[in-house]
Formats: structure tokens, C-alpha cells, sequence
């Protein structure tokens, strides 16, 4: 005889797994995308985006049907990243950039490091703007960057960062301003406008 | 409005996410100081640029490998419920709520309702606390046998509480005159005592004469 309770409880199960799917499958793309401006390189964006979808599948009972099921998870992903970032400060990873490759059929080979503050030939190419924001964006603060990230790339208000982020508007509104303002000094070459030589008071 | 000011406000005035007032005062000062004009700029284009960089193409295998992931997770069937209402849950959020209004309600209205009713609420239920006569101790009943000449009486104390009386042993001989109703010192001094306490005295026994 078939066990009903059972029964019922794997169709609930199935449709859980049927509902998360759509809801991965819808936010993936913009998940990545933070994950990526967050972490700088594929690799680990992959895992960042990975771990969260898994975290979320694991809490999917605590969020709230009706929600905002974005907000939710980019509070995970959030969350993901500040924790690895701290994890990885108390074991620090430290490589030599003028160490030669290894690779593995025993060659080596040097690295090839972009200059992104200079060659003003190539700085107005889509391709390397970018790659001096991701940059730039990697040299801030956590905190910081998430911040410009929800904003800038995510055009979500102050209101919505903060319920992401767990924090007050007023904290949001500092760190967005204090994260543009070492953007500013950072990306201020690679702009095609070079108005670099602006400073603030 | 100074440029540090200014300059502090930009970022959250190029996101319009200032009031009104703030918002004015920023154009304000933007239209008189080519420097902070030039912040406001760069800042507007560090916005653009972010929000144009091309979205990076999210791999096809993620999904995958978040579906392998999860199903690798252990697949548990709960026995009890199987509908999103979980009682013992329910009833854990109610009484979470409730319990600590209910305890600190209570003891606000304790110290209340003794104030304004004058209800001893820890004395026999519903006692209303009445002005004590300096000569008569109000709960205090003594019975005696009519005596005649010098004696002595025993007397046991007993505390009131609620509506049954608990003794606790407390046996006192007192010797008078032998006559309750006119009590000597000593007994004046108990019955004081007693009435402090709040304590009760019946007459238990005794003799007129040693």
C-alpha cells in the first residue's frame, strides 16, 4: 500500500525543486553578475554563485512566499562573499606577480600585466574600461564595493541596498559615496573624458 | 553649503536619493563652484561607466551543477506534518509573544491594583485591606474559657494565606491575669507583633490556674 504521507511529502519536495529551478534560472544571470563584479574572475564568481544557489535551496523554507525573492538571495550572495573575504584575511593567499608560470608540461612562462593607467590608445576600448573598473572595484573594500555594485550595476535604491546588506540607509549612503569617491581616483584615467585631474577639496 | 559638504551629498544627489531641501541646496552651490561642478561630473560618469560595463554571460553549467549539488543533498521526509502549518511551531511564535506581555503586564498591575483598590492580591483571595484599630487587631480572634484569678493560655499562631490558615507551630504560653479580654503586657506585645505580621491567633487551649 502506497504511504500517502510520504507520497504527498515527495510531491511537496518536487514542486519545491520545480519552483527553485525557475527562480535560479531567472536570477542566475544577474547572481553571476554580481558574484563576478564582486570577485573579480570567473573561477571563483562560478563557486560564489554556486554556494549561494545552494545555500538559498538549503533556507528555501525560511523565505517568505511574496517577497522579494532577489533581494533575498543577493543578501545571501552578499553574506557568501563578506564571510569568504574574512576567512581568506585570516588565511592569506600571497603569489609573487613577477613569479614566472609554471606550467604544466614544465614550461614557464611570464605573466603579462595590463597597465590600465596608461596607453591612452587603448583605455577608450569597452573592453579595458572595464577591466580598470573590475579593477579598481577590487581594490575597495567589500562593504564598499558591494554597495556601488547594488547601485550602479543593479539600480537598486538606497532603501533596497540596505535591506540587502542588513544595514541602515545612512550607512549605504556613506559607503556608496566614499566607494565612488576612490572610484573616481581610480578610474579617472582609463575615461575616455581624462578629467583626472580633478581632485575634491 | 561649503564644497566638503557638497561633495559629501554628490553621490547620494547623482543617485537622487536626497530630499528636496538637500537636493536644492546641492544644485544651489553646483551652479556657483566649477570644482564641485567637476566632482558632480566625474562622479555621474564613474555611475555611467559602471552601469554600461557588459554583463558578463552566465555559464550554461550552473545550473547543472547547482541541481547536482542539490540533489545530492540528504532527502528527508518528515513524518509529522506535511502541509506548510506546523502546530508546535504555531504555538511556540504565540506563546513567545504572549508569555513576556502577559508576565510584564502582571507586574504592572499588581503594584496597581493593590495602590488604587487596595486589594492584597498575596493575601486571602479577594481580601480588601482594611484600616487597622489600634486597639483591636482586626484578624485576630481569641476564645477563651471565662477564668477567675491568675492562669495561663496558650496560643498558637497562624499565617493567613489565601483562604486556609497554615499553621507553623509557633506555641506561646502567655501568662495575664487569667483574662483574655484584657490582655496584660505581654500579650499586647503578640497581639502588636502579630498584627505586623499579619498573623492570626486562635486559642487552642489552656487552663485558668497553674
Amino acid at each position: 500500500m502506497v504511504n500517502q504521507q510520504a507520497l504527498a511529502v515527495t510531491a511537496q519536495h518536487l514542486s519545491k525543486e520545480a519552483e527553485f529551478e525557475s527562480l535560479v534560472l531567472r536570477y542566475q544571470n544577474s547572481v553571476y553578475n554580481i558574484a563576478l563584479r564582486m570577485a573579480g574572475n570567473p573561477d571563483e564568481a562560478q563557486d560564489l554563485a554556486q554556494e549561494a544557489f545552494v545555500r538559498a535551496y538549503r533556507s528555501f523554507d525560511s523565505y517568505r512566499r511574496g517577497t522579494s525573492f532577489d533581494k533575498w538571495l543577493y543578501r545571501i550572495v552578499t553574506n557568501l562573499y563578506i564571510d569568504e573575504v574574512r576567512r581568506r584575511r585570516r588565511r592569506p593567499y600571497v603569489e609573487s606577480l613577477d613569479e614566472r608560470i609554471m606550467m604544466a608540461g614544465g614550461d614557464e612562462i611570464d605573466r603579462e600585466i595590463a597597465d590600465l593607467s596608461h596607453s591612452p590608445e587603448t583605455v577608450y576600448d569597452r573592453e579595458h574600461l572595464d577591466a580598470c573598473i573590475q579593477s579598481a572595484l577590487g581594490q575597495m573594500s567589500p562593504d564598499f564595493r558591494m554597495a556601488v555594485i547594488l547601485c550602479d550595476i543593479e539600480g537598486f535604491s538606497y532603501e533596497e541596498i540596505a535591506q540587502i546588506m542588513g544595514t541602515s540607509i545612512g550607512t549605504v549612503r556613506s559607503r556608496i559615496h566614499r566607494g565612488r569617491r576612490a572610484l573616481r581616483e581610480r578610474i579617472a584615467p582609463c575615461l575616455p573624458a581624462q578629467s583626472g585631474e580633478v581632485r575634491p577639496k | 553649503m561649503t564644497c566638503n559638504m557638497t561633495q559629501r551629498l554628490i553621490s547620494a544627489y547623482v543617485d537622487r536619493e536626497l530630499s528636496e531641501d538637500e537636493r536644492a541646496r546641492v544644485r544651489q552651490h553646483l551652479a556657483l563652484c566649477p570644482d564641485c561642478m567637476a566632482v558632480y561630473e566625474m562622479t555621474l560618469e564613474v555611475k555611467t561607466a559602471l552601469g554600461s560595463m557588459a554583463p558578463a554571460p552566465c555559464p550554461e553549467c550552473l545550473w547543472e551543477d547547482v541541481r547536482d549539488r542539490i540533489a545530492a543533498l540528504p532527502f528527508q521526509i518528515e513524518t509529522g506534518y506535511t502541509s506548510g502549518f506546523r502546530p508546535l511551531r504555531a504555538i511556540w511564535s504565540f506563546a513567545r509573544l504572549v508569555v513576556p506581555a502577559a508576565v510584564a503586564g502582571t507586574i504592572v498591575a499588581i503594584p496597581l491594583v493593590h495602590m488604587i483598590f487596595g486589594v492584597s492580591l498575596f493575601g486571602p483571595s479577594g481580601s480588601r485591606q482594611q484600616p487597622i484599630a489600634a486597639s483591636t487587631p482586626p484578624r485576630l480572634v481569641i476564645s477563651a474559657p471565662a477564668s477567675e484569678g491568675a492562669g495561663f493560655v496558650r496560643y498558637q499562631t497562624a499565617r493567613m494565606s489565601s483562604s486556609s490558615s497554615k499553621q507553623f507551630g509557633l506555641d506561646t504560653t502567655l501568662r495575664g491575669d487569667g483574662d483574655p479580654s484584657s490582655p496584660d503586657d505581654r500579650l499586647g506585645l503578640l497581639l502588636e507583633q502579630m498584627q505586623d505580621a499579619s498573623l492570626t491567633c486562635t486559642w487552642i487551649g489552656g487552663s485558668t490556674h497553674e
